[in-house]
């Protein structure tokens, strides 16, 4: 806030100053009086002296204007003069001092006059006769005095500090506090005047302390009830409040002028001045503030409240009018927010609850028999007055709790609760009326209910769910299985259910005529299953399915292939209790209910499990045993948006936790989808960015983004996330303006190759070729974990159709691997290059390197390449001591053939029969014959790992691994692989890495290392003695 | 060498056109068509090999392009879904219509085999296009269509009165059949007549007079 400077008209000497604006029946003067001895009636305007009057003992310290405007009191140091206006003819003298007089007040009917000063003496004046009709001793000098608007106080102001409260009737003292100023010497000119609120005087402002503070007192408790400060930096010389009492003005002896709007106790204005300001007084009928100095300087300031607000001196009908007008727009805005289902309670404009949050009111009806209770609602019911949704004295913090409080004590308005001019205008008019000891008071608590924090955390959703649209067909479901849409007839749902495969299904789903209103449903291989809420009757809490009792939430499965009759299940949920996320696996169905449970189910209904969630759920996916749980961990962060979830991935069938661990998501995105890869089953999810995670158990598990949407596509279309693969996401293309597929005509989905955000490096490897490296890395990591998981279990045959297939993918590998390699050969980065090689998984990839680099005259690459390649022959002789002699069904026989097989690489160093290399070296395709390599690969790596599998240490194991360790044990994915093999995966459980063992790395850095080591005759042919004993059983593996 | 009548050509001919309507529509059959198809094909990457082309990957609701004799085929043994072809939305036809009868001068470009695929999409495949009130208006927009494309072809065809070179871009494969027969025959009578025009009248500049008496 910017203070504005205002000039002071010379006018009255050095010393106490004073004003008033004097309204007489045609004119408005402003009346100022100093210690030059003058009393000028000045042009309210201009200030140009228009009358002027001398006082007989100057200074003239003081005056003070009849509310009648009939006559102007002065004091200066002997009397107190009654002057007429405007013609300041001398009237009469009011009554005589000793010593100085500081402090003059009118009774506000105008008929008393209150006078005090140096002689520790106020004396009542009438003003009619001119007589004392009342002397109050105050043992001290006095610095100021302010006649209430009721009449009844009288505030004095001691120059030792003290405030004195006088019942002007009797006058006893009502309230006494010492030292409540800053104690001021003889000869200062300050006054600390104090101020009545001029609403029936509910509020006494009140200057305090040396730190520029105005208490608020409240009337009859005289609690404080709050303060204006923060502003000036040494006491407040005046507070005065405006005409209508929405604002004060505070001048303190920083020579600043502030204006403080008094409801919420935060100032609106600031001025500087030149001089101290003595006096100050506000216009009457206008935005205007008059002031006087200590140097006897007058200046008006014109428009100290901003223009925007209502003005100081708007009477108080006026306001109310405002206020009213607002209302009824505020209600307007209400009734149209209330079609969105939040109709707040009520309140005026400034009460408008912020965005989700809410107002909350509520009538309290009570019987007092303290009169301190109906005055403190009355000092809060000003605050409600000034419009502002905070009291002063209530919150100083927007968003919090704000109780407004309306006094019906009187009865005026006691049946008006529900309209806040009830509470807000209403005033008691007489004070009398609060005093009975017992009196109803009917309390409306008004409370403003902020919105949670920042954003809010989103609400649980159905993966492959539309939202309902009231009269349209919406899909409850829609997965790479098929679809389940509910379509509106009449007063109940036709749900149909439609396979993509029609031909994996033998029977048809029949319709299903709905009539609980399902509106979640999760449709898996072996059923669907479907939940409704609860639907309200009359008397929801006492349940029961009749008619209008209300419906409880129901938990429906259709299994699809039931051998036996009477396979569907239905099961109402307790009252209370909500069906919110739905998941169907292979063998059992699991529902999140809205009371943080997980209930299992198996397909024909026997309740598994109930357990409790971590917190509020959001999601559920399922896929063979595996069940995946999102749950909120906590509130949204108020800072970045991004939703704090939670992630859980369980094993049904083994009762196994494999992971639970943070699920990221783009900043400020929410969860979109959520579902596991179709054919690794690596949990998969997609925020409300279009981004696309995997799950992959690497380091501890860690989340992939594997597809972010075309950034020159995403104004055109939306992607619906359907399903996806590892190398696909399988997508609905909606349009932005229809973001949602609709039931009809039937969706397809759209294949779309995923892509990583890689960074294109210079030396000329497209991105893509890493990222699909990468991917394929990802696949194959999830196969060789399903491979040791299989091992483990000791199921042979589905180990070997997992080796087959991760030799497939390796080989994939390598042929990405190997075009990226080539690309960076060409680049001339020949160190990259190198480790593009190292990254290779079979020697026979690494061979074809090695040809590429030497066709690109790489020698040094080259070189390099084969020292790496000795040095994995040397690991892999090393390793596997004495290749075991084996007959060709050595896999079947071997007791144990597929042993704990960690190492990544370990399969890499198994030596290839390079003399079946063809002579097409130049090709530029950069895979030569990969995928005939492979099979020979997978042979030899299961002697190798067989023999080592007994020497290497136990891994450390992660906290995700769940990996059956002996035959014993019911590894979790063995089910699942021996289900599906191929369709369904198993997961990924954890990284392996050999720690014992070197790996390619290492050897890679011993590669680079040395300039020209290693036998150069690696370089281009190997030695004899790495022919694979068991290339004959290739055929049979590659089935 | 005196040359045979329009009316002879085309009466001899009639019976044995150079291509029938019949050769058009299995020409049309090989035109690519985008299906769903609703099984996954249990073939190495689900590609279908049949002796003039391989097809696929056939995957459950993944849209893909096949023959249309694939396509129909599919069809009535209920594997698949027939999308369809984007010139046979209501709104394609009916601005194709609007532009066709605006403009008398040219044709509207229109796939080559529009009357075979429309053809046989409403004789074999009438579920494809939604509700039979659908299926009405598509038909009668592309029979109007072929009607103004016809007129238009006849008023060419009137204004053939000389051995001209004649353009007719966007002519489909029924529509130019139609008009094989006689059109070409036509241009070719007018060659011919030029030609004996061109030969009488040297024979009159020379005074031979052999020609007069031929």
């Amino acid at each position: 806030m910017k203070d504005v400077t205002l000039k002071l008209t010379p006018g009255h000497g050095p010393g106490q100053a004073s004003l008033a604006y004097a309204v007489t029946a045609k004119d408005m003067y402003l009346a100022t009086t100093g210690s030059d001895g003058r009393l000028f009636l000045r042009d309210s305007l201009v200030l140009e002296p228009e009358h002027v009057a001398k006082v007989d003992a100057p200074p003239a310290t003081i005056l003070a204007v009849d509310p009648k405007g009939k006559y102007v009191a002065v004091g200066d140091d002997q009397y107190v003069k009654l002057h007429k206006l405007p013609s300041l003819s001398l009237e009469r003298v009011a009554c005589r001092f000793n010593l100085t007089l500081r402090a003059l007040s009118f009774s506000p009917d105008g008929s008393k006059l209150a006078a005090g000063g140096d002689d520790s003496l106020i004396k009542l004046v009438e003003v009619k006769e001119g007589s004392v009709y009342r002397s109050l001793s105050c043992e001290d000098y006095v610095l100021s005095l302010a006649w209430d608007p009721e009449g009844t106080y009288l505030a004095v102001v001691l120059r030792s500090g003290g405030l004195v409260l006088y019942d002007t009737s009797n006058g006893r003292v009502e309230k006494r506090v010492e030292l409540l100023c800053e104690r001021v010497d003889y000869s200062s000119p300050r006054r600390h005047t104090p101020s009545w609120h001029p609403d029936g005087g509910t509020v006494l402002a009140v200057p305090v302390g040396a730190e520029g503070e105005v208490v608020l007192y409240e009337r009859l408790s005289w609690e404080a009830t709050g303060y204006l400060s923060g502003e000036h930096t040494m006491a407040v010389n005046v507070v005065a409040f405006s005409p209508n009492g929405l604002y004060a003005a505070t001048a303190g002896q920083d020579k600043r002028v502030v204006i403080w709007d008094v409801g919420t106790a935060s100032a609106l204005a600031a001025a500087s001045a030149a001089e101290v300001i003595s006096g100050l007084a506000w216009r009457l009928d206008g935005n205007e503030l008059a002031m006087v100095g200590e140097f006897g300087g007058v200046g008006i300031w014109s428009g100290p409240v901003p223009k925007e607000l209502p003005g100081p001196a708007v009477p108080a009908e006026e306001l109310e009018r405002m206020q009213q007008e607002q209302e009824r727009l505020a209600d307007l805005k209400r009734q149209d927010a209330s079609r969105h289902g939040r109709g707040g309670g009520g309140g005026d404009a400034d009460l408008l609850p912020p965005e989700g949050g809410e107002i909350r009111e509520e009538i309290i009806e009570e019987v007092v028999m303290d009169t301190a209770a109906a005055a403190s609602s009355d000092g809060t019911d000003d605050g409600a007055a000034e419009a502002r949704a905070a009291a002063a004295e209530t919150t100083s913090s927007a968003g919090g709790a704000d109780v407004l409080a309306g006094d019906a004590g009187d009865g005026v308005r006691s049946g008006l609760t529900n309209d806040p001019d009830g509470a807000r205008s209403h005033r008691p008019s007489k004070m009398a009326a609060a005093r009975p000891a017992t009196q109803t008071v009917r309390t409306v608590v008004r409370t403003i209910v902020a919105p949670p924090a920042g954003p809010v955390p989103q609400p649980p959703f159905q993966s492959g769910a539309t939202p309902a649209e009231p009269g349209h067909p919406r899909f409850l479901c829609y997965n790479m299985v098929g679809s389940v849409a509910s379509r509106p007839v009449e007063d109940h749902h036709a749900i149909e259910v439609l396979f993509h495969d029609s031909s994996r299904f033998s029977a048809r789903v029949p319709l299903l005529t709905d009539y609980y209103g399902f509106d979640r449903a999760s449709l898996g291989e072996k059923g669907v299953l479907y939940a409704s809420p609860p639907t309200k009757g009359d008397a929801p809490q006492e349940g029961g399915a009749s008619g209008d009792m209300g419906v409880p939430a129901m938990v429906m499965f259709r299994p699809f292939d039931p051998w036996a009759p009477n396979s569907d299940w239905t099961a109402p949920l307790p009252p209370g209790e909500e069906a919110l996320c739905l998941a169907t696996g292979h063998s059992f169905v699991a529902v999140a209910t809205s009371r943080q449970l997980l209930r299992l189910f198996s397909l024909a209904g026997s309740q598994t499990s109930i357990s409790r969630l971590e917190g509020p759920p959001v999601a559920l996916a399922a896929v063979g045993s595996l069940l995946a749980v999102v749950w909120h961990a906590g509130p949204p962060n108020p800072h970045t948006k991004s939703q704090q979830l939670s992630m859980s991935l369980y094993d049904t069938t083994a009762m196994t936790c494999i992971f639970s661990q943070p699920l990221p998501l783009t900043p400020g995105s929410l969860l979109a989808w959520l579902g596991f890869t179709e054919d690794h089953g690596l949990p998969a999810v997609s925020d409300s960015q279009g981004v696309v995670c995997v799950r992959t158990p690497d380091f501890g598990g860690r989340w992939l983004p594997v597809f972010e949407p075309p950034a020159d596509r995403r104004h055109s279309e939306v992607l619906w996330p359907v399903g996806i693969t590892s190398n696909q996401l399988y997508a609905i293309v909606c349009k932005p303006t229809e973001p949602r597929p609709k039931v009809s005509p039937r969706p397809f989905y759209t294949p779309m190759s995923l892509a990583p955000p890689m960074l294109a490096l210079d030396g000329g490897c497209p991105p893509e070729l890493e990222g699909q490296a990468l991917l394929l890395g990802l696949a194959n990591a999830s196969l060789r974990n399903r491979l040791e998981a299989a091992e483990g279990g000791g199921l042979v045959e589905e180990a070997s159709d997992l080796n087959h297939l991760l030799l497939r993918g390796q080989a994939e590998q390598d042929r990405a691997l190997l075009k990226a390699f080539q690309r960076v050969v060409k680049g001339e980065r020949h160190a990259r290059a190198l480790e593009m090689a190292a990254q290779l998984n079979m020697f026979k990839s690494l061979e074809g390197a090695l040809t590429l680099a030497n066709h690109h005259q790489a020698r040094g690459l080259a070189e390099r390449i084969s020292v790496f390649m000795a040095s994995r022959q040397a690991m892999q002789e090393a390793a596997a001591p004495a290749p075991a002699p084996q007959g060709p069904t050595g896999i079947s026989q071997d007791p144990d053939p597929y042993g704990n097989n960690h190492q990544r690489y370990q399969r890499s160093y198994t030596p290839i029969p390079f003399g079946k290399r063809g002579p097409a070296v130049d090709r530029e395709d950069g895979a030569p014959g990969l995928s005939a390599g492979g099979t020979h690969d997978a042979e030899e790596q299961t002697g190798a790992g067989g023999s080592r599998g007994a020497s290497q240490p136990l891994q450390p194991t992660d906290l995700n691994t769940a990996r059956g360790s002996g035959a014993g044990s019911l590894t979790p994915f063995a089910n699942l692989v021996a289900s599906e093999p191929g369709e369904m995966g198993a997961l990924s459980t954890g990284p392996k890495s050999a720690r014992g063992l070197p790996t390619p790395n290492t050897l890679l850095q011993a590669a680079t290392a040395k300039p020209d080591g290693g036998d150069s005759s690696h370089k281009r042919k190997p030695v004899q003695s790495y022919n694979n004993p068991f290339a004959r059983k290739a055929p049979k593996l590659a089935k | 060498m005196p040359t045979a009548s329009l009316f002879e050509y085309v009466a001899a001919n009639l019976e044995n056109p150079p291509l029938t309507p019949e050769e058009l529509e299995f020409f049309a059959e090989h035109e690519k068509i985008e299906i769903i198809p609703n099984f996954t094909l249990n073939l190495p990457n689900g590609m279908l090999t049949c002796i003039e082309g391989t097809y696929g990957p056939f995957r459950s609701n993944i849209p893909i392009k096949v023959p249309l004799y694939l396509a129909l085929s599919l069809y009535r043994r209920g594997k698949c879904r027939i999308q369809l072809p984007s010139w046979m939305a209501k709104e394609e036809l009916k601005g194709v219509l609007e532009e066709e009868r605006t403009h008398p001068q040219y044709f509207q470009p229109v796939p080559q085999y529009y009357v075979e695929i429309s053809k046989l999409l409403f004789t074999e495949a009438r579920a494809i296009f939604g509700s039979n009130s659908e299926l009405c208006e598509i038909y009668d927009m592309i029979e109007e269509l072929k009607k103004v494309r016809n007129s238009k072809i006849l008023d060419g065809l009137r204004k053939v009165s000389g051995p001209i070179t004649v353009k007719l871009n966007h002519l489909s494969h029924a529509e130019s059949n139609k008009i094989r027969l006689l059109f070409e025959n036509s241009l070719n009578m007018w060659h011919q007549l030029s030609k004996n025009d061109k030969v009488w009248q040297e024979n009159q500049l020379a005074g031979n007079d052999a020609s007069m008496t031929l």
